[in-house]
Protein backbone atom coordinates (compact mmCIF):
# COMPACT_ATOMS: atom_id res chain seq x y z
CA UNK A 1 0.00 0.00 0.00
CA UNK A 2 1.29 3.40 -1.01
CA UNK A 3 2.91 5.79 1.99
CA UNK A 4 1.01 8.42 1.34
CA UNK A 5 -2.22 8.18 3.64
CA UNK A 6 -2.80 10.85 6.26
CA UNK A 7 -0.25 13.44 4.95
CA UNK A 8 -1.36 17.22 4.16
CA UNK A 9 -1.11 16.12 0.50
CA UNK A 10 -3.61 13.30 0.88
CA UNK A 11 -6.06 15.73 2.58
CA UNK A 12 -5.35 18.33 -0.14
CA UNK A 13 -6.07 15.40 -2.73
CA UNK A 14 -9.42 14.29 -0.68
CA UNK A 15 -11.20 17.81 -0.71
CA UNK A 16 -10.22 18.03 -4.38
CA UNK A 17 -11.83 15.31 -5.10
CA UNK A 18 -14.93 16.61 -3.23
CA UNK A 19 -14.90 19.06 -5.29
CA UNK A 20 -15.17 16.67 -8.33
CA UNK A 21 -11.92 17.51 -9.49
CA UNK A 22 -10.70 14.76 -12.25
CA UNK A 23 -7.20 15.23 -12.05
CA UNK A 24 -7.53 14.21 -8.42
CA UNK A 25 -9.68 11.41 -8.64
CA UNK A 26 -6.91 9.69 -10.86
CA UNK A 27 -4.22 10.81 -8.36
CA UNK A 28 -6.18 8.62 -5.73
CA UNK A 29 -7.40 5.80 -8.13
CA UNK A 30 -3.39 5.26 -9.49
CA UNK A 31 -2.30 5.25 -6.40
CA UNK A 32 -5.18 2.51 -4.41
CA UNK A 33 -6.67 0.71 -8.15
CA UNK A 34 -4.17 -2.28 -8.53
CA UNK A 35 -3.93 -3.33 -4.79
CA UNK A 36 -7.90 -2.98 -4.51
CA UNK A 37 -8.07 -4.58 -8.02
CA UNK A 38 -5.95 -7.71 -6.42
CA UNK A 39 -8.16 -7.74 -2.98
CA UNK A 40 -11.11 -8.16 -5.27
CA UNK A 41 -9.45 -10.76 -8.04
CA UNK A 42 -8.80 -12.71 -4.56
CA UNK A 43 -12.54 -12.82 -3.94
CA UNK A 44 -14.32 -12.81 -6.87
CA UNK A 45 -11.62 -15.13 -9.06
CA UNK A 46 -12.97 -13.93 -13.13
CA UNK A 47 -11.27 -10.67 -14.05
CA UNK A 48 -14.29 -9.20 -16.14
CA UNK A 49 -15.92 -9.41 -13.13
CA UNK A 50 -13.42 -7.78 -10.99
CA UNK A 51 -12.79 -5.12 -12.96
CA UNK A 52 -17.09 -4.11 -13.19
CA UNK A 53 -16.47 -4.61 -9.24
CA UNK A 54 -13.50 -2.38 -8.78
CA UNK A 55 -14.79 0.45 -11.00
CA UNK A 56 -18.45 0.66 -9.18
CA UNK A 57 -16.30 0.51 -5.64
CA UNK A 58 -14.47 3.24 -7.07
CA UNK A 59 -17.23 4.96 -8.29
CA UNK A 60 -18.84 4.64 -4.91
CA UNK A 61 -15.86 5.60 -3.06
CA UNK A 62 -15.40 9.36 -4.97
CA UNK A 63 -19.23 9.73 -4.79
CA UNK A 64 -18.69 9.00 -0.50
CA UNK A 65 -15.91 10.95 0.02
CA UNK A 66 -17.38 13.73 1.91
CA UNK A 67 -18.25 10.69 4.79
CA UNK A 68 -14.92 9.89 4.96
CA UNK A 69 -14.02 10.93 8.48
CA UNK A 70 -9.93 10.10 9.13
CA UNK A 71 -10.96 7.15 10.95
CA UNK A 72 -8.47 4.60 9.66
CA UNK A 73 -5.98 5.49 6.35
CA UNK A 74 -8.27 6.06 3.36
CA UNK A 75 -6.53 2.91 1.77
CA UNK A 76 -7.94 0.72 4.78
CA UNK A 77 -11.47 2.79 4.19
CA UNK A 78 -11.31 2.12 0.30
CA UNK A 79 -10.17 -1.56 0.81
CA UNK A 80 -13.33 -1.73 2.69
CA UNK A 81 -15.62 -0.50 0.22
CA UNK A 82 -13.82 -2.88 -2.44
CA UNK A 83 -14.72 -5.95 -0.05
CA UNK A 84 -18.14 -5.10 0.55
CA UNK A 85 -18.85 -4.42 -3.49
CA UNK A 86 -16.98 -7.55 -4.13
CA UNK A 87 -19.35 -9.91 -1.31
CA UNK A 88 -22.65 -7.77 -2.58
CA UNK A 89 -21.60 -9.31 -5.62
CA UNK A 90 -20.81 -12.91 -4.22
CA UNK A 91 -24.32 -12.61 -3.18
CA UNK A 92 -26.17 -10.91 -5.76
CA UNK A 93 -24.88 -14.43 -8.00
CA UNK A 94 -26.00 -16.67 -4.89
CA UNK A 95 -26.11 -17.54 -1.72
CA UNK A 96 -22.29 -17.36 -0.01
CA UNK A 97 -21.83 -21.45 0.51
CA UNK A 98 -20.23 -22.42 4.32
CA UNK A 99 -20.47 -25.37 5.68
CA UNK A 100 -19.35 -26.35 8.77
CA UNK A 101 -16.29 -27.99 10.37
CA UNK A 102 -19.06 -30.94 12.00
CA UNK A 103 -20.54 -30.77 8.28
CA UNK A 104 -17.42 -31.55 6.36
CA UNK A 105 -14.96 -32.21 9.19
CA UNK A 106 -11.43 -32.01 7.84
CA UNK A 107 -8.04 -32.62 9.25
CA UNK A 108 -5.66 -29.51 9.76
CA UNK A 109 -2.95 -30.46 7.83
CA UNK A 110 0.31 -30.07 10.71
CA UNK A 111 3.34 -30.15 8.50
CA UNK A 112 3.23 -28.33 5.63
CA UNK A 113 6.48 -29.97 4.00
CA UNK A 114 7.47 -30.82 0.86
CA UNK A 115 6.01 -27.34 -0.38
CA UNK A 116 7.71 -24.56 -2.08
CA UNK A 117 5.61 -21.40 -1.71
CA UNK A 118 5.44 -19.08 -4.51
CA UNK A 119 3.55 -15.74 -5.22
CA UNK A 120 2.11 -16.64 -8.59
CA UNK A 121 1.36 -20.24 -7.47
CA UNK A 122 -0.51 -19.68 -3.92
CA UNK A 123 -2.75 -16.68 -5.98
CA UNK A 124 -3.70 -19.09 -8.89
CA UNK A 125 -4.51 -22.28 -5.95
CA UNK A 126 -7.17 -19.22 -4.29
CA UNK A 127 -8.34 -18.60 -7.13
CA UNK A 128 -9.68 -22.20 -7.65
CA UNK A 129 -10.75 -22.83 -3.99
CA UNK A 130 -14.87 -23.03 -3.40
CA UNK A 131 -16.42 -19.79 -3.14
CA UNK A 132 -17.06 -19.39 0.69
CA UNK A 133 -14.05 -20.81 2.06
CA UNK A 134 -12.05 -18.96 -0.15
CA UNK A 135 -13.57 -15.74 0.68
CA UNK A 136 -13.00 -16.59 4.32
CA UNK A 137 -9.19 -17.99 3.45
CA UNK A 138 -9.05 -13.93 2.14
CA UNK A 139 -10.18 -12.02 4.59
CA UNK A 140 -8.18 -13.76 7.52
CA UNK A 141 -4.87 -14.21 5.19
CA UNK A 142 -4.64 -11.19 3.26
CA UNK A 143 -6.91 -8.62 4.79
CA UNK A 144 -6.03 -8.93 8.44
CA UNK A 145 -9.49 -9.63 9.44
CA UNK A 146 -10.20 -11.52 12.59
CA UNK A 147 -12.96 -14.26 12.80
CA UNK A 148 -15.42 -12.27 14.54
CA UNK A 149 -15.40 -9.33 11.97
CA UNK A 150 -15.69 -11.95 9.22
CA UNK A 151 -18.43 -13.40 11.46
CA UNK A 152 -20.07 -9.99 11.14
CA UNK A 153 -18.69 -9.33 7.58
CA UNK A 154 -20.81 -12.71 6.09
CA UNK A 155 -23.74 -12.90 8.37
CA UNK A 156 -22.38 -16.66 10.09
CA UNK A 157 -21.16 -17.68 13.12
CA UNK A 158 -17.37 -17.25 14.70
CA UNK A 159 -16.99 -21.09 14.48
CA UNK A 160 -18.16 -21.24 10.68
CA UNK A 161 -15.56 -18.96 10.18
CA UNK A 162 -13.08 -20.80 12.09
CA UNK A 163 -14.30 -23.93 10.56
CA UNK A 164 -13.87 -22.79 6.70
CA UNK A 165 -10.70 -21.16 7.29
CA UNK A 166 -9.61 -24.64 8.39
CA UNK A 167 -11.41 -26.37 5.29
CA UNK A 168 -10.11 -23.60 2.95
CA UNK A 169 -6.14 -24.03 4.09
CA UNK A 170 -6.30 -27.75 3.68
CA UNK A 171 -7.68 -27.49 0.36
CA UNK A 172 -5.34 -24.77 -0.50
CA UNK A 173 -2.55 -27.31 0.32
CA UNK A 174 -3.81 -29.70 -1.81
CA UNK A 175 -4.17 -26.89 -5.12
CA UNK A 176 -0.55 -26.06 -4.29
CA UNK A 177 0.58 -29.66 -4.43
CA UNK A 178 -1.41 -30.52 -6.89
CA UNK A 179 0.11 -27.33 -8.90
CA UNK A 180 3.38 -28.05 -7.76
CA UNK A 181 3.81 -31.04 -9.29
CA UNK A 182 2.44 -29.79 -12.84
CA UNK B 1 -1.20 -19.45 14.54
CA UNK B 2 2.45 -20.73 15.68
CA UNK B 3 4.65 -21.49 13.47
CA UNK B 4 2.26 -20.76 10.35
CA UNK B 5 4.98 -20.97 7.15
CA UNK B 6 1.72 -19.71 4.88
CA UNK B 7 1.14 -16.83 7.07
CA UNK B 8 4.64 -15.98 7.09
CA UNK B 9 4.94 -15.99 3.49
CA UNK B 10 1.87 -13.99 2.48
CA UNK B 11 3.24 -11.40 5.46
CA UNK B 12 6.88 -11.64 4.25
CA UNK B 13 5.58 -11.09 0.09
CA UNK B 14 2.21 -9.16 0.74
CA UNK B 15 3.29 -6.16 -1.47
CA UNK B 16 3.68 -8.83 -4.49
CA UNK B 17 0.57 -10.61 -3.77
CA UNK B 18 -0.85 -7.09 -5.15
CA UNK B 19 1.41 -7.42 -8.11
CA UNK B 20 0.24 -10.62 -9.89
CA UNK B 21 -1.93 -9.36 -12.61
CA UNK B 22 -2.17 -7.00 -14.49
CA UNK B 23 -5.80 -5.35 -14.75
CA UNK B 24 -7.14 -2.84 -17.44
CA UNK B 25 -6.81 0.24 -15.22
CA UNK B 26 -6.75 2.68 -17.81
CA UNK B 27 -10.29 1.24 -19.52
CA UNK B 28 -12.02 1.15 -15.95
CA UNK B 29 -10.64 4.49 -15.43
CA UNK B 30 -12.32 5.67 -18.52
CA UNK B 31 -15.78 4.69 -17.43
CA UNK B 32 -15.24 5.93 -13.26
CA UNK B 33 -14.64 8.99 -14.80
CA UNK B 34 -17.29 9.32 -17.38
CA UNK B 35 -19.55 8.39 -13.98
CA UNK B 36 -18.10 10.68 -12.02
CA UNK B 37 -18.39 13.69 -14.16
CA UNK B 38 -22.09 12.98 -14.61
CA UNK B 39 -22.36 13.33 -10.54
CA UNK B 40 -20.64 16.71 -10.85
CA UNK B 41 -21.94 18.95 -7.03
CA UNK B 42 -25.06 20.97 -8.22
CA UNK B 43 -23.34 24.35 -7.83
CA UNK B 44 -21.55 23.45 -11.25
CA UNK B 45 -25.05 23.50 -12.64
CA UNK B 46 -25.55 27.09 -11.30
CA UNK B 47 -22.41 28.32 -12.23
CA UNK B 48 -23.25 27.33 -15.59
CA UNK B 49 -26.05 28.76 -15.65
CA UNK B 50 -25.32 31.87 -14.57
CA UNK B 51 -22.21 31.84 -17.17
CA UNK B 52 -24.81 31.13 -19.77
CA UNK B 53 -26.66 33.84 -19.23
CA UNK B 54 -24.02 36.52 -19.01
CA UNK B 55 -23.18 35.18 -22.26
CA UNK B 56 -26.54 35.78 -23.57
CA UNK B 57 -27.25 39.26 -22.20
CA UNK B 58 -23.11 39.81 -23.25
CA UNK B 59 -24.12 39.01 -26.72
CA UNK B 60 -27.90 40.97 -26.11
CA UNK B 61 -26.29 44.15 -24.97
CA UNK B 62 -23.34 43.69 -27.95
CA UNK B 63 -25.76 43.23 -30.97
CA UNK B 64 -28.12 46.25 -29.49
CA UNK B 65 -25.24 48.54 -29.55
CA UNK B 66 -24.33 47.21 -32.94
CA UNK B 67 -28.29 48.20 -34.52
CA UNK B 68 -27.66 51.53 -32.67
CA UNK B 69 -24.57 52.28 -34.15
CA UNK B 70 -25.78 51.50 -37.22
CA UNK B 71 -29.12 53.74 -36.90
CA UNK B 72 -26.19 56.21 -35.72
CA UNK B 73 -24.34 56.22 -38.96
CA UNK B 74 -27.64 55.59 -40.87
CA UNK B 75 -29.01 58.92 -39.48
CA UNK B 76 -26.17 61.12 -39.82
CA UNK B 77 -25.63 59.93 -43.39
CA UNK B 78 -29.56 60.83 -44.36
CA UNK B 79 -28.97 64.38 -42.48
CA UNK B 80 -25.96 65.20 -44.30
CA UNK B 81 -27.76 63.95 -47.89
CA UNK B 82 -28.17 66.84 -50.30
CA UNK B 83 -31.76 65.55 -51.00
CA UNK B 84 -32.55 65.56 -47.28
CA UNK B 85 -31.41 69.13 -46.60
CA UNK B 86 -33.26 70.17 -49.94
CA UNK B 87 -36.30 68.38 -48.68
CA UNK B 88 -36.03 70.38 -45.09
CA UNK B 89 -35.16 73.49 -46.22
CA UNK B 90 -38.67 72.99 -48.58
CA UNK B 91 -40.35 71.99 -44.87
CA UNK B 92 -39.00 75.36 -43.22
CA UNK B 93 -39.97 77.51 -46.10
CA UNK B 94 -43.82 76.07 -46.26
CA UNK B 95 -44.19 76.36 -42.34
CA UNK B 96 -43.32 79.99 -43.08
CA UNK B 97 -44.99 80.65 -46.02
CA UNK B 98 -48.27 78.94 -43.89
CA UNK B 99 -47.08 81.45 -41.12
CA UNK B 100 -47.12 84.04 -43.18
CA UNK B 101 -50.93 83.51 -44.56
CA UNK B 102 -52.20 82.92 -41.08
CA UNK B 103 -50.80 86.30 -39.45
CA UNK B 104 -51.92 87.88 -43.18
CA UNK B 105 -56.06 86.66 -42.67
CA UNK B 106 -56.65 88.47 -39.56
CA UNK B 107 -60.19 89.19 -40.29
CA UNK B 108 -61.76 92.83 -38.85
CA UNK B 109 -64.93 93.22 -37.03
CA UNK B 110 -66.15 95.30 -39.66
CA UNK B 111 -65.27 92.19 -41.99
CA UNK B 112 -67.16 89.79 -39.47
CA UNK B 113 -70.11 91.40 -39.69
CA UNK B 114 -70.13 90.89 -43.78
CA UNK B 115 -69.12 87.53 -43.47
CA UNK B 116 -71.93 86.39 -41.32
CA UNK B 117 -74.34 88.57 -43.47
CA UNK B 118 -73.52 87.07 -46.70
CA UNK B 119 -73.59 83.51 -45.19
CA UNK B 120 -77.01 84.76 -44.21
CA UNK B 121 -77.61 85.74 -47.78
CA UNK B 122 -76.13 82.31 -48.64
CA UNK B 123 -78.78 80.24 -46.78
CA UNK B 124 -81.59 82.28 -48.10
CA UNK B 125 -80.36 81.46 -51.54
CA UNK B 126 -80.11 77.83 -50.48
CA UNK B 127 -83.68 77.93 -49.17
CA UNK B 128 -84.72 79.70 -52.73
CA UNK B 129 -83.09 76.76 -54.52
CA UNK B 130 -84.35 74.44 -52.60
CA UNK B 131 -88.13 75.43 -53.64
CA UNK B 132 -86.80 76.20 -57.70
CA UNK B 133 -86.00 72.47 -57.64
CA UNK B 134 -89.76 71.73 -56.63
CA UNK B 135 -90.69 74.10 -59.13
CA UNK B 136 -89.07 72.95 -62.03
CA UNK B 137 -87.28 69.68 -61.14
CA UNK B 138 -83.65 68.59 -61.11
CA UNK B 139 -81.48 70.86 -63.94
CA UNK B 140 -77.67 70.84 -64.26
CA UNK B 141 -77.80 74.35 -64.30
CA UNK B 142 -79.65 74.80 -61.28
CA UNK B 143 -77.44 72.09 -59.25
CA UNK B 144 -74.09 74.17 -60.32
CA UNK B 145 -75.59 77.12 -59.00
CA UNK B 146 -76.41 75.33 -56.00
CA UNK B 147 -73.24 73.42 -55.25
CA UNK B 148 -71.59 76.97 -56.10
CA UNK B 149 -73.73 78.15 -52.91
CA UNK B 150 -72.22 75.51 -50.67
CA UNK B 151 -68.92 75.61 -51.70
CA UNK B 152 -68.85 79.53 -51.04
CA UNK B 153 -70.78 78.73 -47.79
CA UNK B 154 -68.01 75.99 -46.78
CA UNK B 155 -65.20 78.14 -47.83
CA UNK B 156 -66.61 80.95 -45.34
CA UNK B 157 -67.23 78.61 -42.26
CA UNK B 158 -63.30 77.55 -43.09
CA UNK B 159 -62.40 81.08 -42.93
CA UNK B 160 -64.17 81.38 -39.31
CA UNK B 161 -62.72 78.34 -37.96
CA UNK B 162 -58.96 78.84 -38.66
CA UNK B 163 -59.40 82.42 -37.70
CA UNK B 164 -60.88 80.98 -34.29
CA UNK B 165 -58.47 78.66 -33.60
CA UNK B 166 -55.77 81.20 -33.98
CA UNK B 167 -57.17 83.16 -31.59
CA UNK B 168 -57.41 80.21 -29.17
CA UNK B 169 -53.91 80.05 -30.15
CA UNK B 170 -52.63 83.16 -29.59
CA UNK B 171 -54.57 82.78 -25.86
CA UNK B 172 -52.70 79.98 -25.26
CA UNK B 173 -49.80 81.10 -25.88
CA UNK B 174 -50.30 84.51 -23.76
CA UNK B 175 -51.64 82.53 -20.62
CA UNK B 176 -47.76 80.65 -20.94
CA UNK B 177 -45.62 84.15 -21.29
CA UNK B 178 -47.64 85.42 -18.28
Amino acid sequence: MPNIDQTLEMQKLIQQCIQGKTKAQRCIYDTYAKAMYHTIIRMVPYKADAEDILQDAFIKVFQSLKRFENKSTLGAWIKRICINTALNHLRKDRPIDFYSIEEFPVEMPSVEEGIQYNVETIHKAIKILPQGCRTILNLYLFEGYKHREIATALNISESTSKSQYQRGRLLLQKELKSLDHE
Amino acid sequence: MNNDRLRDFIDKNRNEFDEVESPQLDHIWDDISTATQQDRPSHFKWIALVAFMMILLTAMWYNSYQTNQKLNRLEHFVMNSPTYQSEHQKLIKMVADKERLIEASDIKESEYIELFNELKELENNSEAFEKDFELYGDSSELMRTLFKNYERKAKILELLLFENEKKSQNENNNRHEM
